[in-house]
């Protein structure tokens, strides 16, 4: 595999606790079994024939959505490292398949525009973020006033 | 671009729970660190600020979402923690240095967010049965809403894929699946394993989504967003980074005196060295005779 590429991969799950790495694994597969089955290689080949990496992160966003789709209990923390996974393994595909040269710049594009993607569809977008803190801020009761008058009552 | 009209459709009612504050939270704060390791394995500066930026937000919203909810706040501290020693890092000085510090912390971060949310990693324990042993049924409940019927495979009609498909997973075999020792937590009801098959519904606005990515702006734009967010919350992020700060003045004190107290008892040692040496002034008095 790039080298590149697998350092990216070891890092990644290097951030993860240890017992979630094997869950990692298995959605990685699960998500490598849509990639290469019969029934969806027509659209691997169109996504993997693609040389923009924004584009091909697009692809890859869309199919870490489908595993996410099949096993919505999967907290973020296992479901966003996944995508990373599934991103390196096709663009590991590519490159042994001469489609592309993966570099770092390279990675690096595909990376944002994935998780820009990932990002929009599960609404965690700046807007979305700031309605929800300045509604969060404004449910919060004020700090609460000195009250001297239930002193007083209380020293008569 | 197909995958992604697929995935939508895919994602379609679990989006609808992870719209809460602190899902939100979650969310940045791992892109966040994700980037920031992409950002250190690819030498990009750029993505590393990006990355600690949304560690810092989701961090600083994990805080405010967890003043009412309890422990997500402290995992968004913690994560943020990582966001704001990589935001500095990158800034203060360039290349490897950034990235080993933004990446050791990164791991604290990591874990800790993971460690405080136990209930989260019992529900991925449990969603591992289904990535384990899901990919024949994957393929079964995928293939009506990518527009694929095959006509030698087993895939059900698209009026029969509104309904979850929860019997191929509820009923398979457990005993080949990884599951982490040592949880020590019930596994969570079947109910929370049922797939959301995909609905004819999910995929009839594949115009207005295809849109929508049309005329989506780049990715920069989009993360410079997380910027403006930063800079519209200052007071947000002052709080994160003070407790951040004090978290890790608190580590910094920690070590400094576990530090001071090995140089004063080798100090000690070394000063108390002849006092080691037996004393025996009966043979001085010996021979002075």
């Amino acid at each position: 595999m790039n080298r590149v590429l697998e350092q990216a991969k070891s890092d990644i799950l290097k951030e993860v606790v240890p017992h979630l790495v094997q869950l990692i694994n298995d959605l990685t597969d699960t998500g490598k079994s849509i990639m290469y089955d019969e029934t969806t290689r027509h659209m691997t080949t169109k996504a993997l024939r693609q040389t923009d990496p924004a584009k091909i992160g697009e692809s890859f966003a869309g199919l870490t959505l489908i595993v996410h789709g099949q096993n919505p209990g999967v907290p973020m923390n296992v479901i966003l490292p996944t995508a990373m996974m599934l991103l390196c393994e096709g663009l590991n595909s590519m490159e042994e398949a001469g489609v592309v040269k993966v570099d770092k710049p390279f990675l690096a594009a595909a990376t944002k525009s994935m998780y820009k993607v990932l990002m929009e569809e599960l609404q965690a977008t700046p807007d979305k973020l700031q309605g929800m803190v300045d509604k969060e801020k404004s449910a919060q009761p004020s700090p609460a006033t000195p009250q001297p008058g239930i002193l007083a009552q209380g020293a008569m | 671009m197909a995958w992604i009209v697929t995935g939508v459709a895919a994602i379609g009612t679990a989006v609808g729970t992870a719209a809460t504050i602190a899902a939100v939270a979650t969310v940045v704060a791992e892109v966040g660190v994700i980037l920031t390791v992409v950002g250190a394995v690819t030498d990009d500066k750029d993505l590393m600020k990006i990355g600690g930026m949304m560690t810092l937000v989701g961090g600083g919203v994990g805080m405010i979402a967890g003043a009412a909810a309890g422990t997500a706040g402290v995992a968004g501290a913690a994560v943020g923690e990582a966001g704001a020693e990589a935001a500095i890092a990158a800034d203060a000085a360039g290349g490897s240095f950034a990235s080993s510090v933004g990446k050791g912390l990164a791991t604290d971060a990591m874990g800790a967010t993971v460690s405080e949310s136990a209930a989260a990693a019992t529900l991925a324990d449990s969603s591992a049965l289904g990535g384990a042993g899901l990919s024949a049924q994957t393929m079964n409940d995928m293939a009506p809403g990518l527009g694929t019927s095959p006509a030698n495979s087993a895939t059900p009609n698209i009026a029969a894929s509104g309904a979850p498909a929860a019997d191929s997973l509820t009923v398979r075999d457990a005993t080949n699946v990884a599951t982490p020792a040592g949880d020590g937590v019930a596994t969570p009801a079947s109910a929370d394993l049922t797939p959301k098959g995909q609905t004819s519904n999910g995929l009839s606005s594949r115009t207005e989504i295809l849109n929508k990515f049309g005329e989506s702006g780049s990715s920069n734009d989009f993360f410079g967003g997380f910027s403006d967010f930063a800079k519209n919350n200052k007071d947000l992020l002052t709080m994160g980074k003070d407790l951040i700060g004090s978290g890790m003045k608190g580590a910094a004190d920690q070590a400094n005196a576990d530090r001071k107290y090995e140089l004063d008892k080798r100090y000690v040692d070394l000063k108390s060295f002849g006092n080691q040496v037996g004393f025996a002034p009966g043979i001085l008095y010996g021979g002075a005779r």
